[in-house]
């Protein structure tokens, strides 16, 4: 059976699987069982099956993932997060459209706490969405800076596609971590320009001038959100200081964010095991995608479909740019069908080929690569994140809305790839 | 899902439901020893300058635990992705036929995998295979939690099925037209 042939009876088989609204793992899971009985015709060769399964998560990289949800899971079950936003709100008190910039600074700091962006956004969008509907913003700045700056949440480390590219595309995880910090605030720029160009037209969303914020009041908020600088520390600092390895890192940083949070309020057992059992929900979804999706990556390479891919693009692309930009592309049209993990898993085998045939750089296409699969998530009409946000929004804010008011960020998270393809060092000039 | 005065749970689909949550109890014990223990390798190497040469083998092996034991409670709360493009504009009774053949469908690929899994286990015992790295392990004990974990899903999936075959009992008549 020639590649193309494969590929396109596994992508369609994909797609009727996934179109049933089969949970995406037992989609993938369903599909792997059926290509491996046709390519492998006996029983016995299906125990490929649960080699794979065991080996896909036996990855001691891997356990930064639980580690890193365990982290953004005791920051905001312990309330952390709301201390965060509430400071940076009297911080910004006064500057018009304040509520929606908050969106920005919250989303960076938060995505520093926390690996995934869909749950970064969900955290902003309960906080702040609804209050600042309530003092009179537009749809389009209640909801939008929200959708945008959750997506931070992928870039900042924390973050578990950093992780999951890595250890699959055997890239290195640390510099991938790091890689994401210049591209991050390359966007969040632009996501605060954005806000200002908006606001313009909004001269009634100049804060009250009945609450004063005191400079005594900063000056406490400031100090209010230090000790947050102390996990933060313990996952990035630790990553550029090149101490320890980003499993360990994630470990010390979620056992310093429990210290933190338990600082700010004590916490009983039962809100420790909630915590626990919440991450582990979390962990074992992604986990599970994991599984199911790597038995999916490891028969696109059987099948020879990501070698013949690869080949395919580096004989008709013109130059490395062409053949990352139609990597990118591909990633970005699953992203608006599929959860960011499981585009990573179908997407990056073709992506390591494409490296390896053309010599480009891992870490400088990893990062581009791991944009594009963020700004999947905030892409109709099957943007994880979007939905997510939907969960917590106020009623009146519709579906329709989120699709229309998501659009100028998908465009700013383009623009990001835009500037790290042409100036690589935003990328990597944290990395030594 | 909206709380549509359905009749009641089953025995079954409660204790499976039960069965589920503290297994997965018991996944987020796993998880929390594991990052006691990495944090813990973290201290003693680059304090006491001792490392522990385990640890690294321990967690990997803690890893395909919650894996395999959290999967079957993310289940029970339907909690696992879907896209549902599809489903949201389907009418209230198709909708729940879509879930009945969901459920059949993943409660089918389970049991498939739960024997697969059982068989290459077997396996494994007869060969009495190993992991050797920092400590000698056979290596039934890890793989043992994919069968357990495939046959609690499948379990899972047999209660949801149950679950979903009463409300669509019960919505013949298209109760409310809510999107």
């Amino acid at each position: 059976m020639h590649w193309t042939t494969a590929a396109l009876l596994l992508a369609g088989g994909l797609v009727v699987a996934l179109g049933l609204n089969l949970p995406v793992a037992f989609a993938f899971g369903v599909l792997n069982l059926i290509a491996a009985w046709f390519l492998f015709g006996s029983v016995d060769a299906l125990s490929f099956l649960v080699q794979s399964a065991y080996s896909s998560v036996a990855n001691i990289y891997l356990s930064a993932i639980p580690f890193f949800i365990l982290m953004g899971t005791i920051f905001v079950r312990a309330g952390l997060s709301n201390v965060v936003l509430d400071s940076i709100g009297r911080l910004m008190h006064g500057v018009r459209a304040s509520g929606a910039y908050v969106a920005v600074f919250g989303g960076i700091v938060l995505g520093a706490l926390m690996g995934a962006s869909v749950a970064s956004t969900a955290v902003l969008g309960s906080t702040l969405t609804g209050e600042l509907r309530k003092r009179g913003y537009p749809k389009s700045l209640a909801a939008g800076p929200i959708i945008g700056s959750g997506t931070l949440a992928n870039l900042i480390p924390p973050s578990l596609g950093a992780v999951l590219i890595g250890s699959l595309a055997g890239i290195s995880i640390s510099d991938l971590l790091l890689a994401g910090i210049g591209p991050a605030m390359v966007l969040s720029s632009m996501i605060l320009i954005y806000i200002f160009w908006t606001a313009r037209k909004h001269p009634e969303l100049d804060d009250d001038a009945k609450v004063v914020v005191t400079p005594a009041q900063r000056w406490r908020a400031l100090l209010v959100l230090t000790p947050v600088l102390v996990p933060i520390f313990c996952v990035t600092g630790v990553i550029y200081l090149d101490i320890a390895t980003p499993t360990e890192a994630s470990a010390t940083g979620a056992v310093a964010t429990f210290v933190v949070a338990y600082l700010y309020k004590r916490m009983d057992w039962r809100t420790m095991l909630a915590i626990a059992t919440d991450a582990l929900e979390f962990s074992a979804m992604v986990l599970f995608i994991v599984v199911s999706s790597k038995a999916y990556s490891q028969i696109l390479a059987i099948t020879g479909i990501s070698s013949g891919f690869s080949d395919f693009l580096a004989s008709v692309a013109p130059s490395a740019h062409v053949a990352i930009l139609i990597v990118l592309g591909i990633a970005l049209l699953l992203g608006c069908f599929m959860d960011q993990t499981s585009v990573i898993f179908v997407a990056v085998p073709l992506l390591a080929g494409v490296i390896a045939k053309m010599g480009i750089d891992p870490v400088w296409f990893g990062i581009m690569f791991s944009i594009v699969v963020g700004t999947g998530g905030i892409s109709p009409p099957f943007g994880l994140n979007l939905f997510a946000f939907k969960g917590v929004a106020p009623p009146d804010i519709s579906m329709k809305d989120i699709y229309r008011i998501c659009l100028p960020f998908c465009a700013l998270e383009l623009a990001t790839v835009g500037v790290v393809m042409l100036f690589p060092s935003v990328a990597k000039f944290l990395i030594n | 899902m909206p709380g549509v005065a359905d009749a009641r749970p089953s025995g079954f689909e409660r204790a499976v439901g039960r069965l589920n949550n503290a297994v997965g109890v018991v996944g987020a014990l796993i998880l929390v020893a594991m990052l006691l223990l990495i944090a813990l390798a973290v201290i003693t190497r680059y304090v006491f300058n001792s490392p522990i040469t385990w640890s690294d083998q321990v967690a990997t092996y803690g890893l395909v635990y919650i894996t395999f034991i959290g999967a079957p409670r993310v289940l029970a709360r339907r909690g696992h992705v879907a896209v549902d493009i599809l489903e949201s504009s389907l009418s209230e009774v198709r909708r729940r036929l879509l879930h009945v053949l969901v459920d059949i469908t993943g409660m089918l690929y389970c049991v498939a995998f739960f024997l697969l899994a059982s068989r290459e286990v077997h396996r494994i015992v007869q060969r009495g295979a190993e992991f050797s790295d920092a400590f000698t392990l056979p290596q039934w004990m890890v793989y043992i939690v994919i069968p357990v974990g495939a046959g609690l899903l499948a379990l899972q999936f047999l209660a949801n099925l149950l679950e979903d075959l009463r409300r669509l009992r019960n919505s013949s008549p298209p109760p409310q037209g809510a999107a």
